[in-house]
Formats: C-alpha cells, sequence, structure tokens
C-alpha cells in the first residue's frame, strides 16, 4: 500500500492492512472516494463488496496519529468533529471514518455518545456532549499536516497544556462509594479535550432500567438520572464490563459469542459481542425501577438478573477460589449400551403377546417340538434378564428404534407388531418447572427458619430443600432412569444448574414365570420316545429319531416329521400327562421392588411451609425493624435504637452523656 | 438550692393557682427538664424536683454524632430476622403441582425388556 498525498487529499493505492489485522477492509468498498466531509482517500482498488458509511468498519490503532476537524452544516450551522485517521509505520489507515460508538476500549474513552448521521456534536455544553482526546482542527489543512508530520497540535481548538487533568467522579450508593479518576488521555501525541456528565449520588439505592436489549439507564430514587454508558466511565463498581485481556481496569468487557445473553448489555453500543455484567439489579419497566430505587423491595424479584445479584449478592465478599458464575449447566451423557443383553420397550398388550408365544402349547404336537427345535434346547426364560415396568413412555426417555422381533438368547420371536429396541439409555423426563418466589418481598420471612420448602418426588421421596438456594431462581425437575436396576434420579436443576438430586425406585421388577419349552418340548419327545417305541417297532417305519429323547437341541432326524400323522394320534393322551408336570419348568424371577410407590401421588409437587407469625401493626412505629444501617442521628427518624454511637454532644457533664448513651442503647423516638 | 445539681436540680418557684404544666425549661440551665416531684412549702411557694431531658436538650448538637442502628422506624432492612415478632405455632401451607405426572395404571405405562441375545 502506499500513499499519496496531493492536493490536500490521501490517495491510497490499494487495500490495506492495520494493526495485524491483514485485509481488514479487503471487501470493503468504503467509499471509491470516500468524503464525509473530513479527510479524503482514494482507493484505487475496486472490490466488490458495498457497505456503506454507516457500515463503516471499525478497527484498531494503536499508534500513530489521529485527529479530527471540524465541519459545519450548512443547513444547522452546527459543527461536528469530522474523522479521525492513522499514520503509522505501515501508511494510512481509517479507523472510524464516521462514527466512533464501535470503539474499542483499549485505545478509547468509553465517553463517546452518537448523535446523528452527520457524526458528532462537539463543545455543545447543553446536549449531545461528546468527548475525544483527538485533536480537532479547525481546518482540514491543519489536520493533515498534523497527521503527516506530527507538528501543530498546539493549534487544535481543544488544545490543552496539560495533558494530564485529573478528573474524579464519585458515585455513591449502598454498595459503597465508588471512585474513578481519569490522569486525562494518554494517546499517543493527542492532546485532551475531555467533558463529562457528572452524578452526585448521595445515599439511596440505584437499579438498571433497560428500555432496550442495547440501553440501560440508571435509575435513582425514582428518577433517571443517566445511562450505563456514562455511569461505566464514571466507574460504578456494580457495572462491570468484562474483557479480561485488554482491560486491566475495573472496566473490561468479555468477548464470548458463544455465550448469549451473557451478563447484561450496557449503553449504546451495537456490538452485540460486548456486555457486562452488573451486581445492580436490571428491570425491564421503568415503574418497576423506580419502585424499587424508591426503597420497595417487593418488585427486585421483577428484575431479569434478580437471581444474579441475589448469588453474587450483596455479601461484599471477594473470593479468589472460585468464580459464582462458573458454568455448571452441563450435564453428561449416556451413549454406551449392554453388549450381551438388550432391552426392548413395549407395551403390555406387546409383553402379552410374547408371553402368549411362549406359552403356546395350543398347537399341535408337532408345532410344539418345531418351537423346541427352533430354542435349541434352550430355556428361552433363561434369557430373560429382567422385565421391568416403568410408569411413562419410556420412549420419550430412552432413544430407541422400531423392531418386528426379539431373540430369547438364541431364538427369534418374530412379533406381530414393533416394539422399541433401546440404542442408549440417554435421555431424561422433565417433569415440569417451578419457579421460587418470594411471599414476603424478599424478607427474612421468607427463608428458613420462618419458611421452609419441601420437594414430593414420585418414587423418589418428599425432601425439605434449602430455600435459600433456590429462592427466585426456576427449578426443572429432571428425572433419570436406569432401565437396569429401575432406580431413578430425580434432579432438581435452579437455572439450569444441579443443586440437589435424590435416587429412587421407578421400575416394578415384574414377577414372572414362564415355561421352559424347550425342557417341555424335551418332555414331549421323551414321552413320545416312551410311547411311540413300540408304536415304532410295530409301525415299522423305519424312521429313526435318532438322539432325540437325549435332548431336542441334538433330535434331529426326518423321521419325527415322517411319523407324524401316527405319532399326533398316539401321543394325545401322554400329552396330556406331561402337562401335570408344567411346573416343574417353571421358574420365577424379579420381585415388586417400587412397586408400592404407585400408591403415592405421581406428580411433582412443592409445598412451602409458612410459619405463622404476630406481628403487630404498631410493631413498625413503636419498636421498629432491625436495621444494621450505619448514618447520623438526625438521618433517622421514628423509633431509634443504637448499637454503637460515636457521641458528639459539646456541653453535656459526663452523666448526661452516659445517660444519652443508656437511651439511645434502649431505644428513643425522634 | 443547696444540694441541687444541673442534672437533677430543685427549684423554689412562686404558687401559683393550678399548677398546669409538667416540663420546664431553665435558659440559664439551657437545658430542658421533666418534673419529678413537687413539694408545698409555707407561703406562696413550691419546690420542684427536676430530671434534665438530655434528648431535647441535647439534640441540635448530638444529631450529628454518627451511630449504627440495630432498629429503626425509617431505615430497616427486612431481610435481617426480626426476633420481636412472635412465631406462633401453627404454619401455613402452599401448593405448587409441576405440569407432568407419572402414570403407572395399566397400559399407560411400558414394559423394559431385557434379553440376553443377539439383535
Amino acid at each position: 500500500m502506499s500513499i499519496i498525498y496531493e492536493n490536500g487529499i490521501f490517495k491510497v493505492d490499494n487495500q490495506f492492512t492495520f494493526d495485524g489485522s491483514t485485509n481488514y477492509m479487503t471487501n470493503t468498498q468504503i467509499f471509491g472516494v470516500v468524503h464525509t466531509g473530513a479527510l479524503t482517500f482514494y482507493y484505487d482498488s475496486v472490490v466488490p463488496a458495498s457497505i456503506g458509511l454507516y457500515n463503516a468498519p471499525s478497527g484498531y490503532v494503536d499508534k500513530g496519529r489521529r485527529c479530527a476537524y471540524i465541519l459545519t452544516d450548512e443547513n444547522t450551522g452546527k459543527q461536528y468533529a469530522s474523522t479521525s485517521v492513522l499514520v503509522n509505520d505501515n501508511g494510512v489507515s481509517v479507523t472510524y471514518l464516521y462514527r466512533i460508538h464501535n470503539y474499542d476500549s483499549r485505545y478509547e474513552p468509553p465517553r463517546y455518545q452518537e448523535v446523528d448521521d452527520m457524526g458528532f456534536h462537539f463543545g455543545d455544553t447543553t446536549e449531545n456532549l461528546f468527548a475525544t482526546s483527538l485533536p480537532i482542527f479547525e481546518s482540514l489543512e491543519q489536520a493533515q499536516n498534523y497527521i503527516l508530520t506530527g507538528e501543530g497540535k498546539e493549534q487544535a481548538v481543544n488544545y490543552k497544556e496539560s495533558d494530564a487533568e485529573i478528573n474524579h467522579y464519585y458515585i455513591y450508593n449502598k454498595y459503597g462509594d465508588a471512585v474513578a479518576s481519569y490522569g486525562g488521555l494518554d494517546f499517543g501525541n493527542s492532546t485532551i479535550y475531555e467533558r463529562y456528565e457528572e452524578f452526585d449520588v448521595q445515599g439511596g439505592r440505584a437499579c438498571l432500567y433497560e428500555p432496550t436489549p442495547y440501553e440501560m439507564s440508571i435509575v435513582y430514587n425514582g428518577t433517571i438520572i443517566g445511562s450505563t454508558f456514562s455511569s461505566i466511565g464514571q466507574g460504578v463498581p456494580e457495572i462491570i464490563r468484562e474483557d479480561e485481556l485488554y482491560y486491566s481496569s475495573p472496566f473490561y468487557d468479555k468477548w464470548d459469542k458463544n455465550l448469549a445473553g451473557y451478563g447484561r448489555r450496557y449503553g449504546n453500543f451495537r456490538v452485540a459481542q460486548y456486555y457486562c455484567t452488573t451486581n445492580m439489579l436490571a428491570f425491564k419497566s421503568l415503574e418497576d425501577a423506580n419502585a424499587y430505587s424508591s426503597g420497595d423491595d417487593s418488585v427486585a424479584q421483577n428484575a431479569g438478573n434478580y437471581e444474579d445479584v441475589m448469588t453474587n449478592g450483596e455479601s461484599g465478599y471477594t473470593n479468589q477460589t472460585g468464580d459464582s458464575n462458573e458454568d455448571l449447566t452441563e450435564f453428561g451423557e449416556c451413549y454406551h449400551s449392554a453388549i450381551f443383553t438388550k432391552k426392548y420397550v413395549m407395551s403390555k398388550a406387546q409383553l402379552q403377546n410374547i408371553a402368549n408365544n411362549l406359552y403356546d402349547n395350543t398347537g399341535s404336537l408337532v408345532d410344539d417340538i418345531k418351537k423346541g427345535l427352533e430354542m435349541w434346547g434352550q430355556n428361552p426364560i433363561e434369557a430373560v434378564v429382567n422385565l421391568t415396568y416403568f410408569p411413562l413412555n419410556m420412549t420419550e426417555v430412552l432413544m430407541t428404534s422400531p423392531q418386528s422381533y426379539v431373540y430369547f438368547g438364541g431364538y427369534k420371536m418374530d412379533l406381530p407388531s414393533n416394539v422399541q429396541k433401546v440404542i442408549y439409555e440417554n435421555g431424561y423426563k422433565t417433569m415440569g418447572y417451578f419457579t421460587v418466589k418470594p411471599s414476603f418481598g424478599n424478607s427474612y420471612r421468607d427463608y428458613e427458619p420462618y419458611s421452609k420448602l419441601f420437594v414430593n418426588l414420585p418414587y423418589v421421596g418428599t425432601y425439605q430443600l434449602d430455600l435459600k438456594r433456590y429462592m427466585g431462581k426456576t427449578i426443572e425437575v429432571r428425572y433419570y432412569i436406569d432401565t437396569t436396576t429401575g432406580g431413578c434420579l430425580a434432579c432438581l436443576i435452579a437455572n439450569g444448574r444441579l443443586v440437589d438430586y435424590y435416587n429412587g425406585q421407578m421400575g416394578v421388577n415384574q414377577p414372572m414365570t414362564a415355561t421352559n419349552f424347550g425342557e417341555y418340548a424335551n418332555a414331549q419327545i421323551n414321552t413320545l420316545l416312551g410311547a411311540g417305541q413300540n408304536i415304532l417297532q410295530n409301525a415299522s417305519t423305519g424312521a429313526s429319531i435318532g438322539m432325540a429323547g437325549g435332548g431336542v437341541g441334538m433330535a434331529v432326524g426326518a423321521g419325527i416329521s415322517a411319523g407324524t400323522g401316527i405319532i399326533k394320534d398316539i401321543v394325545q393322551t401322554e400329552y396330556g400327562l406331561t402337562e401335570n408336570n408344567i411346573n416343574s419348568f417353571n421358574k420365577t424371577k424379579g420381585g415388586s421392588s417400587g412397586k408400592i410407590n404407585e400408591f403415592l401421588p405421581q406428580y411433582v409437587y412443592f409445598m412451602y411451609e409458612i410459619m405463622d407469625v404476630k406481628e403487630t401493626d404498631n410493631l413498625l412505629s413503636l419498636h421498629g425493624k432491625p436495621s444494621n444501617a450505619s448514618g447520623s442521628l438526625g438521618s433517622f427518624g421514628g423509633f431509634l435504637k443504637c448499637d454503637n454511637v460515636k457521641l458528639e454532644c459539646g456541653g453535656a457533664t459526663a452523666g448526661e452523656k452516659s445517660k444519652i448513651l443508656a437511651l439511645l442503647k434502649s431505644g428513643i423516638y425522634i | 438550692m443547696e444540694g441541687t445539681s444541673i442534672e437533677s436540680p430543685i427549684v423554689q418557684i412562686e404558687y401559683f393557682n393550678t399548677i398546669n404544666f409538667n416540663y420546664v425549661y431553665i435558659p440559664s440551665f439551657n437545658r430542658y427538664y421533666f418534673i419529678t416531684d413537687m413539694d408545698v412549702v409555707e407561703g406562696q411557694y413550691i419546690i420542684l424536683h427536676l430530671d434534665v431531658d438530655v434528648l431535647t436538650s441535647f439534640w441540635d448538637k448530638m444529631k450529628n454524632s454518627p451511630c449504627i442502628a440495630l432498629r429503626s422506624s425509617s431505615n430497616y432492612n427486612n431481610q435481617i430476622d426480626d426476633k420481636e415478632v412472635v412465631k406462633l405455632p401453627t404454619c401455613s401451607y402452599i401448593f405448587r403441582r409441576l405440569d407432568t405426572a407419572f402414570v403407572p395404571s395399566d397400559g399407560a405405562g411400558n414394559y423394559v425388556l431385557t434379553l440376553g441375545g443377539g439383535n
């Protein structure tokens, strides 16, 4: 890139690079010929995208010189600061051609205020103030000369001999005093031109009002006194801009694209990635903000960041061992499954069908034997590891896929309708949400021991919760279910964070009796062999049952089918006899744990227990309420009982002073 | 009078037909006093036993004294436990039921059958 300066204008013959961000403006055909009424640049290169003036890119500059110059609106006569440019070792870069709202806090003071599309007012003491550390020249020529040579800054209208003018700002509030001082601004060779709005807030309380997602105002004692925009500049400790990387002062930005909604946005910056956190309550409703700032605690819970504030607290603690905003909202997942077993979710009708199939001996003897052969002499019931009933639609909880058959060991049983084969047991059941709100304006009566919070968790139990952990938060009740054991885990998740969890037993293992059809079939065959030997001898079929009597699994012989007609007729009687022995093949698995829970309430419910108290109507006027407030004696009214007094009472005798102290500690009416 | 003090002076004043006051200001002491007792003596005199009202007398001087309030009618904190409030042995209850319930009734739930074997 090269810079051409001729006839009072700059020309840039190529796209440029600045601040290590290469080709930053590659896709910006900003201006062709840029003329914002300020310094003029020419770009010989033509780039496709057209962004336009209002989207002029922002950039970071860390060296060189910048300045602005004055232009006058011909229509209104108002004067505006124009633009700022940089000359560094690489040449000329454009920083903010038009607007400065997208400033970089590393290098700019946070005290620009956008006014209109024409640029920025300056020097106007009544409205639309902005301040800049840039030298402002009355003419373009002066500005250009300064940029190129670094000389002539004393010609700036805002030039001051001292560039270390100290400005102190004070905000008083219940959180303590906040003091911010700026020793002027040291930006390269710039001079100082600063103007501030000042707050002098004595006592009382302040909160935030958020008229739009991009703006916040400070409300103090029922009145909007300014925007966070300026309050940040003045150092309100409750408004914290976070950016550990760049800014060492309490005011720093956090750039975290992945945390939408992190903290509270502030000011009128239009860069979504900038957020701040605050300990001040931030209200959407101006009415609430006014009420709260005027002392009404009952609306505190309406603040959008109520729980954060309650969590981060008014304790004023400084704890280096952790972070109250630590992200604990991620839960684990379960994507492993058993290899040697398979689980199927099915309805009662589907299970009934399987049971009927297993027990079915209504077919012909040959059908039974065929089934036994398919089972290869196994006892299918042995393949059943577990059968558990759960009182919910398990397909909502488990990852399943439909399947038209099941395997009992090696025995495949086709089903008339699909069951759901469990793929992964990764899921949970959310029973609902519940926001814990104070009943007494967030007073001590909203907390233990005056109020208690219980939760009834079906299949788990009833538990008392630590109320302070939940106050102001929305609780999600989530059940994780273990289909292997029938156990469940009820999780109480407050604002996304797991706070408590309890174990329970939900699944009801089903007592299960089934016929070992393999053995049953063997018995049939043995019976058949016993009765059939004679028959076979007589029938002279020549067919060989072979080793069938030793086990169905080995009884493979064409003779069975060959002798079907004869066998069926002859064995009917024996068949009936063998039925009497079925019980010897029966086996029972499972128990009834968890079933008793079915008699209890099946929904989650919370129960507040609020201790009844007797508070006399005139308690406040006659005896006050706990205060722990500090102040002068004269700042209190009505009843006052002091804990400590530094008595200043000239002219009183020692006896009188001691009498006064005694009265103050026992309570007086003012 | 003899034996008196500025904090608890005893003064003798002329008797009035009706005594319709119970509070005294003594300009020379620059103090206000409660009347704690009265003695009628011979003649038209009455002896007043006084006790200084320190709060009224010195309020203007002491009102700027810094303090920490234990209790106050004007500046209180509702989050601090008020031991003066009498606890009753009874409690009130509020219930909140969540939307979703389990359904153990036959047919509403599901069976999970775990089988050994292949796919």
